[in-house]
């Protein structure tokens, strides 16, 4: 339940009870002096990616309307499209390095546990936002180029077809006609049906044999055609899948880059402590050698001393 | 009905975005402050939200309130914590160094006016309260364990531990801080539930003192036109039929629960590894010669499926379904490897393409569920060590042997002979668990004469445990004999199945020959039962004897008799609760669904006690008399 207003009043009755009993009022001092600038930097990297996830948004159904059917539909030119996907990759690349600069920096600095502690989770919401951010960017990209492919399929289906009816239109009659169906790759964004040039007969009159012979050849080409261009699109598929698959592994890899490079310093680290460990260990010797032997010459000396004042005092 | 602790958890997050309504954009921009709680609010939100959590909702520090802290600029700083005095000085003592710049308050439990002024006034003397920007009231004094179980508090819970509440020498003004504090804890349960119960309670001890108290504060409220704090939702229909029925019941309607040896999984992890805010600690004790133990943390939450479906199953069952998912993970793992190999052998020849679309598929789903199988791994890991654990500790105690005595003695069989060995049985189990399996024989046995008293009390003597608890129990039984005659534990028995020949032959790493593999009959514990009449209006002793409160009604009304049977109910037990009796209204509570009629019941209850700390308890008691 807020209390603000309740805690406000109190303020406002203990002012009152104060000037009653005449006390000094102290200034209040609404306005901050200083900034803390490792927060200024944080918050710019901030409004970059606020930037950035904004332009995503506002521009996405525009990127996404790949096959305009509506002419009032909004929609982009592909230039525009490239234009966008540059612009997004470099901002994000400049974050990258910002909040790398900004990481050194806050290590550099001596500040108290808890403030390097607070800095460093700061760093890491960023992160964890920017990675979220590009990966809005990655999907749509991704839901662009699943959609110029699909257009790509419907449109080859139109053209195969409206050659299979020419084919065997033109089987009916008499006259002889070759059919070369010539697949365009470059599809126009209006889906019409290609124009499949129509070879005149050469010789009007054929023998039925060579008519079989031409139609079963004709036959064998347009299937191996249309295997080979099957076998195309699967391809392009499997490309889509392979690249999600590497972006997933690259991401795996550089995780564990980092923990190996730790293992790594650890690793170094540690033979330095037992090279120096072992050179203690041999000083140490040799001081425990050094020292035994003393000893063994200060009891003989002794003993010597002790005889001869024996002796002499004999 | 979402649960208790979704509430909770609702009202926390609310909190932490800072008292607004949380956005729905998934990805927003973060916003960063500084969470500063006391260690009643680290109690409230540790069984709630992980670090990782807090992470995520831009909590970037999170410090106890009275450590050294230093200054964070620019940051909001979030407050949590009681409103009592010491809080006050320190919440004071922060506005003077101004360690943060921007405060937003919220005090576990309504703030007094006049506390409220000494913090204005030390807010000005600071000249500091345009840095404070919203001071807030969170009405939840308690802890949610699970979802459908609370306590009200864990650290300095001796305050309100049985023997606070039953000590010789109590005085009026603690027992009504006592009583104060459980009601003000009731009272924010129901404001964070949003209804108005009915309250049921016994006669003549400290829950009737509980229930007239919170009856009083809830009118008070309801009828407080300006802040009232249940909005009534009129789209709700009729609220007569949605109001929950809540039974306040003191501890020593039931001794012999908390003493009861356990078989559950849950009520086995709180008896021998102190599971505590669903966390236990467990020491590992390396196998090389060295005597250093490794203590792990683990913590066991409602995220963990193993957990939730397995918790309230007895133990052989647990270790069954351990096994099978460890079967399950390593077939899936054989999977992946299985992948890795004809991938290795693909590479070589030439790919067809179907080929490669097949392992591009399924790579691709390997790679998906690879952290899944990860955790997986992870957490059969951890149950596995649980499980190791308190095999462990039942075969050196003999825990399975007192179990089966202890359900044996309240299903009235006639155990005479077997309770003499097993007292004098060196062996079988410490001290404490002779002295709760003969504390329970002597609560249910009717009559015992002298003679076979004082030879208990010898063997006993000799097997060196402590007779105090014992003086306790004959004067508590005195007192309830009175009341009551009957036996209330009837129907309690085991079966030995003799399932365990299947793990032997699995070749498992449970090797639980030795331990008896005992089914336990579906029973109803005291507790149980006086809920069940409650809430159907079955004519028997409580109906009649207990009172009926209403704060909704302006003149104490007679039980009304034609009233359908209630469908949620609140069970709390001023005194200690523990999860024997948890699990058995859970176990209840389906039983009831499964035959049809929808039934809810959320038990509550001032702390948990272990056994063993109630033992200790009774022993205080009993050294008092």
């Amino acid at each position: 339940m807020d209390i603000t207003m309740l805690f406000k009043a109190c303020v406002k009755a203990v002012k009152m009870t104060n000037k009653n009993m005449g006390s000094k009022e102290v200034q209040t001092n609404i306005l901050k002096n200083t900034r803390d600038t490792n927060l200024i930097k944080a918050r710019g990297i901030v409004k970059q990616v606020v930037k950035l996830q904004n332009i995503l948004l506002e521009n996405r159904n525009a990127y996404l309307n790949v096959v305009n059917y509506l002419s009032t539909d909004k929609t982009m030119t592909e230039t525009s499209r490239q234009e966008i996907d540059s612009m997004a990759q470099e901002i994000i690349n400049s974050c990258t390095s910002q909040l790398n600069v900004y990481k050194q920096e806050i290590s550099k600095q001596s500040i108290p546990k808890q403030k390097v502690e607070h800095y460093s989770n700061i760093i890491d919401s960023i992160e964890k936002y920017l990675k979220s951010v590009s990966k809005l960017y990655a999907e749509t990209k991704a839901i662009r180029v699943k959609r110029v492919i699909e257009t790509h399929k419907l449109s080859k289906l139109e053209s195969k077809s409206s050659s299979e009816i020419n084919l065997s239109h033109s089987n009916k009659p008499s006259e002889q006609q070759t059919n070369v169906e010539k697949p365009d790759g470059i599809v126009k964004k209006n889906i019409i049906s290609l124009p499949a040039p129509v070879m005149e007969d050469i010789e009007t009159q054929l023998s039925a044999e060579e008519m079989q012979m031409f139609e079963s050849e004709n036959a064998h080409l347009f299937n191996e055609l249309n295997s080979l261009s099957d076998e195309v699109k699967q391809i392009e598929s499997k490309v889509v899948h392979i690249t999600e698959l590497q972006e997933l592994f690259s991401e795996k890899v550089l995780q564990q880059e980092g923990d190996i490079e730790r293992i790594a310093t650890t690793v170094a680290s540690s033979t330095d402590n037992v090279k120096d460990a072992n050179e203690q260990i041999r000083q140490a010797i040799q001081r425990n050698a050094g020292l035994r032997v003393w000893v063994l010459f200060f009891l003989l000396v002794m003993s010597f001393s002790l005889l001869f004042l024996d002796w002499y005092n004999d | 009905m979402t649960s208790i602790r979704q509430k909770q958890i609702n009202a926390i997050k609310q909190m932490l975005n800072l008292n607004q309504a949380p956005t729905k954009n998934s990805i927003a921009e973060p916003v960063w402050k500084v969470l500063i709680y006391d260690r009643v609010g680290q109690d409230i939100i540790s069984p709630l939200i992980s670090v990782k959590e807090l992470r995520e909702l831009g909590v970037t520090l999170h410090v106890q309130l009275h450590s050294d802290r230093d200054p964070i600029p620019e940051v909001p700083a979030i407050y949590f914590c009681a409103p009592t005095e010491e809080n006050l000085g320190r919440i004071s003592q922060d506005f003077q160094r101004a360690i943060y710049d921007i405060y937003h308050l919220n005090f576990i439990s309504p703030i007094s006016r006049q506390k409220l002024e000494d913090l204005a006034s030390a807010a000005l003397q600071a000249n500091c309260v345009a840095s404070i920007h919203k001071v807030y009231d969170q009405y939840i004094n308690f802890i949610s364990l699970e979802d459908d179980m609370f306590m009200l508090k864990h650290q300095n819970s001796d305050s309100l531990s049985y023997y606070a509440i039953n000590k010789g020498d109590i005085k009026d003004t603690e027992m009504d801080n006592i009583m104060d504090s459980i009601v003000d804890s009731l009272f924010s349960v129901f404001v964070t539930m949003g209804t108005v119960p009915i309250i049921r309670s016994p006669k003549g001890n400290a829950a009737e003192m509980v229930a007239k108290k919170l009856d009083k504060k809830l009118r008070e409220n309801l009828f407080d036109a300006r802040n009232n704090l249940f909005h009534t939702d009129t789209h709700m229909g009729s609220f007569n039929f949605q109001r929950p029925l809540l039974i306040i019941l003191d501890r020593n309607v039931d001794m012999a629960t908390p003493l009861h040896h356990t078989w559950t999984y849950q009520a086995l992890t709180h008896d021998l590894l102190n599971l505590t805010l669903n966390r236990i600690i467990i020491e590992e004790t390396s196998a090389t010669g060295g005597a250093r133990a490794k203590s792990r943390p683990c913590e066991l939450n409602s995220n963990d499926k193993f957990w939730s479906t397995h918790k309230g199953s007895p133990f052989p069952t647990v270790a069954e379904a351990i096994q099978e998912e460890l079967e399950e993970y390593r077939s899936s793992e054989e999977e992946v490897k299985k992948l890795k190999s004809s991938m290795g052998i693909d590479n070589e020849n030439d790919v067809a393409l179907s080929m490669v679309s097949d392992n591009t598929a399924r790579i691709t789903s390997a790679v998906n569920s690879l952290p899944q199988l990860l955790e997986k791994k992870r957490l059969i890991d951890m149950h596995t060590t649980i499980a190791t654990a308190i095999l462990n500790y039942i075969k050196s105690r003999k825990f399975d042997t007192f179990f089966e005595f202890e359900e044996k003695i309240m299903s009235k069989a006639n155990v005479e002979k077997g309770l003499v060995d097993i007292l004098s049985d060196p062996d079988t189990g410490t001290p404490e668990d002779k002295m709760r399996l003969f504390i329970i024989y002597y609560i249910c046995t009717p009559y015992i004469s002298d003679a076979d008293y004082s030879k208990y009390e010898t063997t006993l003597q000799e097997a060196g445990c402590d007779l105090l608890p014992l003086v306790y129990i004959k004067r508590w039984k005195s007192y309830t004999k009175m009341a009551s005659g009957t036996n209330q534990y009837e129907g309690a028995g085991t079966k030995t199945v003799n399932m365990f020949s299947k793990l032997v032959s699995q070749g498992s790493s449970f090797v639980m020959e030795g331990v008896k593999n005992l089914v336990v009959k579906r029973h109803n514990l005291p507790v149980t039962r006086i809920v069940d009449h409650l809430m159907d209006f079955k004519n028997s002793a409580e109906m009649e004897d207990y009172h009926y409160l209403d704060p909704k009604q302006l003149k104490a009304a007679d039980i009304p008799r034609n009233r359908s049977p209630f469908q949620d109910a609140f069970v709390f037990v001023v005194g200690g609760g523990n999860y024997v009796e948890y699990q058995n209204l859970v176990d209840y509570a389906k039983q009831k669904t499964t035959s049809g009629s929808t039934k809810r019941i959320v038990y509550g209850s001032t702390t948990l006690n272990s056994a063993r700390q109630f033992l200790k308890q009774l022993s205080l008691l009993g050294q008092e008399i």
